[in-house]
């Protein structure tokens, strides 16, 4: 089946400055998913639907290519994946027996990238993004200016992913946008 | 400004935090039963201590999850932050009560 081109709320923006490139990532198929991640069945779960271990540090993701799986709370998930969310969320409550919501569109992606990167999040987010203290494979939930936002380190370069609900992404970017003229 | 140890998360900044009251306050069970007085009781009265004081907190802009804290209402200290289930840990100076 052909993917229609599905909208994103910032109609896939970029922004490229001196130090800072920006670009909203195509809509992104994402799963929100509850149980307990210690359990057997859930890691059978995890390796069926996604090929992916449950063991995962707080503040953590992981990605095998076709899907990322972030850590959100001790009992709670969010997968990134190129597979048909629904379909995931319903097997998912299938053999778990927990929640899982399908998310896709709560939210939108931006992926950050070039040397001005940490500059521009300490300027909206209370976070340390230190390369000593976020380093890359971890994730942090926070807030960017008045938004809630899921940041994660994808490379050293540095290459950041955050994602920020689609009624804030205009904020957030606006945000972004602006900063990058000071910092 | 303060850094806040979320049980789950570890420490952030007080801005992603949000205090919610006075914690270990039992929710009535017989509640057809229950006078005015103590509805009142329940619903309004709070210890409101000047001291080291139980609170209920919500990690809103990360995790989501709530937990308490031992908190000195006066010097904002944060004594401790605990799990919901989690033991309470002890008021410092007070030979362990908790």
């Amino acid at each position: 089946m052909d993917n229609p081109v599905i909208a994103t709320p910032l109609n896939a923006a970029k922004i490229d400055t001196d130090g800072l490139t920006v670009a909203e990532l195509g809509h992104t198929s994402k799963v929100n998913l509850r149980g307990d991640f210690s359990s057997s069945t859930v890691n059978n779960a995890l390796t069926t639907l996604l090929g992916m271990e449950s063991t995962l540090a707080p503040n953590a993701f992981v990605s095998n290519g076709a899907s990322t799986l972030f850590w959100l709370g001790p009992n709670e998930r969010l997968i990134y994946t190129d597979s048909d969310p629904e379909t995931i969320a319903s097997q998912w409550r299938d053999q778990v027996g927990t929640g899982a919501v399908d998310v896709s569109d709560y939210s939108t992606v931006l992926r950050l990238s070039g040397p001005k990167v940490r500059d521009v999040i300490v300027s909206g987010a209370p976070f340390d993004v230190h390369p000593d203290e976020f380093k890359v494979g971890q994730c942090a939930q926070t807030r960017f200016g008045n938004a809630s936002i899921l940041l994660s380190n994808h490379a050293e370069t540095p290459v950041f992913q955050m994602q920020v609900r689609w009624s804030f992404a205009e904020y957030a970017f606006e945000y972004i946008k602006r900063v990058a003229n000071y910092v | 400004m303060f850094i806040i140890n979320c049980p789950y998360c570890g420490d952030r900044d007080q801005t992603e935090f949000s205090c919610h009251g006075e914690a270990h306050i039992p929710r009535p069970t017989e509640t057809a039963k229950m006078t005015d007085d103590e509805w009142g009781e329940y619903v309004f009265f709070r210890t409101n201590p000047k001291g080291y004081h139980r609170e209920r907190w919500l990690h809103d802009h990360g995790c989501r999850r709530w937990f308490n804290a031992l908190r000195h209402t006066v010097t904002d200290e944060f004594v401790a932050t605990y799990k919901i289930e989690d033991p309470r840990p002890p008021i410092p100076g007070e030979g362990g009560r908790s």
